[in-house]
């Protein structure tokens, strides 16, 4: 066993971090309590141009398409050293993690050259359109329809739970081609201009009471034959190449998580707590919740080491990728619920009780709990499925 | 050098050959066998350990050891927990082994090791007392110095395989500070306990006027402190195997047994049962084997936070991971002829030994506050 990063990886950190020194301004960060990257603004286009300038929009693309050819340690030294300087994420994310990676595997030449270039400047936002209000976890079951007419598809049909879709310029949708085979068999991807006549989108207003992700509505949407994304009723293999590419980001996922926990035990020195109103950090009871909380996002860190080491051997990933996302999704919601009870009476107001309840998003997007549970059953465990 | 979380082909290798010993030698029969065995071993199995060299994997070469690491030692201890074996190697070549190491002198080391490595000596370490929980540092055993030699006097309890060992291992306070002691089992009164784990003996150990020897000079503590991290691991990486093991039992028995038409596995709330457990085992095994690494890797006090960390978690999360298992067996699980148990109580000696889930939890808080 070894637990250091090879040389590159280091001096990859080192010439990342002058950069951030020099170039993340204050004005850039955005204040806590907001999700990073994750909505429009002037700061968050002009971050992610930087990010382009840089070279750093997306480190893990080859050279020719404007990234490093990072190698999976130096990504996840990307992934620190942004932890670290508390730099917003880049606005294209979505895209340029999921959807670029879907391009330069499926797309014509002509598509790459078209989406790729402003996909990693931030000129050009990328959404997705996946989920559907009666395919959800049973994504298979899309009914969004293209038909071919002509040199044109007609997409009639309706999506939900898209992020970003009301500021985004692209979607990179999946829509059932063929009606006649069932579920995986006829699905295709299509890479649709958001300002395409008959594209509706409607925000969710969320638990928190705000608005998060939309529902998109297509009416007699005409988009021309080359939006075709890969081969025609092959959408299904185009999608899980973007599925894949969220593997590495399991790996990066832990350190936004110790950092909070960190800010924990500092509330902890400082809030009164307890019969004594001494600081919770001398609080029995607080002292073992702190510690089990603790206890289990390191294990999770370990647990991320173990794939990340596993990746870098060559090995496919296991069961414990299922397992490393459902600890984090629980992790991720202990630590709001320990943080409100830290602030016992302060806890119903203001944006941690919002980041609280805003939390249970957290064990359903991206596959809810109880479907990464059926995977390892299925894949890490080989119990026979009950579906 | 690199990020490298796994075993090496040798160790792998290792595992292989412990593997085979096991069902050859010492399958879930011989455990059987062992369950109510004082000593919970026979010569051929234990000079069959010996004579593969595992007794002595933490003893340095020159001293007719292996001279390898905890990590070597770990892949070990996985197996023998995946075969729920019996017997003192635990004690005496992990536990006796630790301390002399940590708490010795050259001379000590010299003249102690040798013969527990080569399996011809089986030692212990008596670290509890009664009415003190997991207390150790200040014992009520007291060793005096007579002539050039040091008498021992006290009672040890939950000592483990003692009436197996040759050599017990004791702490005691001396006028200057806590000392590791080395005494004859024939010096010793030995009373066996009545054990719910068949496979991990313990027994009570009263000493009076005991002659024993000295290991070490100086104040045993923060040695022995060193040497109970590494022990505290390996109980956890030995109950992570049997934690395994119980998993495997349970997952093959619901991809077999059928009820209303499909097998049990097919039903989610069985299937739950099972992915509960495999997540309980795969992070006590996360935590288990950084353990193992951190403890070898020099740094005392990364080893005590993983130490700690991987103890406070699996203390409580590996038997439940085994009751899980055991549940899901329906009735079977709770007869005495169905081997579910035996992982069971194997984590439940591992959960109540040296200190349980509220001693660890406690001691990552203080290191939390500390930090």
């Amino acid at each position: 066993m070894e637990f250091t990063y090879p040389a590159e990886a280091e001096d990859f950190r080192t010439e990342l971090r002058a950069w951030l020194d020099a170039n993340l301004t204050p004005d850039l960060i955005p204040p806590p309590g907001e999700q990073q990257g994750r909505s429009d603004s002037p700061q968050a286009r002009a971050w992610a141009r930087k990010l382009h300038e840089g070279g750093w929009a997306c480190v893990a693309w080859p050279v020719e398409d404007g990234g490093r050819a990072a190698t999976v340690v130096q990504q996840i030294v990307f992934a620190e050293e942004m932890q670290r300087a508390n730099a917003p994420g880049h606005i294209g994310h979505l895209g340029v993690t999921h959807i670029g990676p879907a391009i330069r595997m499926f797309g014509t030449e002509e598509q790459k050259k078209r989406f790729l270039p402003p996909m990693l400047a931030g000129d050009e936002i990328w959404c997705q359109g996946f989920s559907e209000p009666a395919a959800g976890s049973d994504l298979a079951s899309l009914q969004t329809r293209a038909v071919l007419d002509g040199d044109e598809f007609v997409i009639n049909g309706q999506k939900t739970w898209n992020t970003g879709g009301h500021y985004a310029d692209w979607c990179e949708l999946l829509v059932r081609t063929d009606p006649e085979t069932p579920r995986h068999g006829g699905i295709s991807c299509m890479l649709l201009d958001m300002r395409t006549p008959g594209v509706e989108i409607k925000p969710i207003r969320m638990l928190t009471g705000q608005a998060g992700v939309n529902e998109v509505f297509f009416t007699d949407v005409r988009v021309p034959k080359t939006a075709l994304l890969g081969p025609l009723h092959e959408g299904w293999r185009v999608a899980h190449t973007t599925l894949a590419h969220e593997r590495g980001i399991v790996a990066t996922m832990h350190h936004a998580l110790r950092a909070q926990i960190q800010d924990l035990v500092a509330m902890a020195r400082t809030t009164p707590f307890g019969p004594a109103g001494g600081p919770a950090m001398d609080d029995p009871y607080m002292r073992r919740r702190l510690s089990v909380l603790y206890t289990k996002a390191e294990i999770l860190k370990l647990i991320a080491d173990r794939q990340l080491a596993a990746q870098l051997g060559g090995k496919q990933p296991g069961a414990e990728t299922a397992l490393g996302r459902f600890v984090w999704q629980e992790v991720t919601q202990e630590i709001p619920e320990l943080r409100a009870e830290l602030l016992g009476p302060d806890a119903g107001a203001g944006a941690q009780a919002r980041a609280q309840v805003g939390s249970r998003t957290n064990t359903i997007a991206g596959g809810t709990r109880q479907i990464h549970m059926n995977n390892v059953a299925y894949r890490g465990l080989g119990l026979p499925r009950s579906y | 050098m690199g990020m490298y979380f796994d075993f090496s082909d040798e160790q792998e290798s290792l595992r292989d050959m412990v593997r085979k010993f096991m069902s050859n030698e010492a399958p879930i029969s011989y455990v059987r066998d062992m369950y109510d065995d004082p000593r919970g071993t026979t010569p051929e199995v234990w000079n069959g350990l010996a004579g593969l060299g595992l007794t002595g994997i933490l003893v340095p070469e020159e001293l007719g050891g292996m001279g390898l690491g905890l990590v070597d030692m770990g892949v070990v201890l996985e197996e023998l927990g995946r075969a729920v074996h019996p017997g003192p190697f635990f004690s005496s070549a992990v536990a006796a082994v630790s301390a002399i190491l940590a708490v010795g002198e050259k001379a000590d080391h010299a003249d102690l090791l040798p013969s527990i490595a080569s399996g011809e000596v089986v030692a212990t370490l008596g670290l509890l007392e009664a009415g003190q929980r997991y207390q150790w540092k200040t014992p009520a055993t007291q060793a005096t110095q007579v002539g050039d030699g040091w008498q021992v006097s006290g009672t040890k309890t939950h000592v483990p395989d003692a009436f197996a060992a040759d050599l017990l291992l004791v702490t005691a306070a001396t006028s200057e500070g806590l000392g590791l002691f080395a005494v004859q089992r024939a010096d010793a009164t030995v009373t066996a306990d009545d054990v719910l784990d068949g496979t991990r003996k313990q027994a009570t150990v009263e000493l009076t006027d005991a002659p024993a020897r000295r290991v070490g000079t100086a104040d045993a503590t923060v040695a022995l402190g060193t040497a109970i991290d590494r022990i505290l691991i390996g109980t956890v990486v030995d109950a992570v195997g049997a934690g395994q093991a119980a998993l495997d039992l349970a997952v093959d028995y619901a991809k077999n047994r059928t009820q209303f038409g499909s097998p049990i596995g097919a039903y989610q709330h069985v299937q739950r049962l099972l992915v509960d457990t495999f997540e309980s085992v795969e992070m006590s095994r996360t935590a288990g084997y950084y353990g193992l690494w951190a403890c070898d890797d020099g740094d005392p006090a990364e080893g005590h936070r993983a130490a700690s960390m991987a103890k406070a978690f699996a203390s409580d999360a590996l038997p439940a991971a085994c009751a899980d298992a055991l549940q899901s067996h329906g009735g079977m699980g709770v007869t005495w002829e169905y081997d579910s148990h035996l992982f069971y109580k194997r984590c439940l000696s591992m959960q109540h030994s040296l200190g349980g889930a509220a001693e660890h939890q406690e001691e990552v808080a203080a290191i939390i506050a500390a930090g």
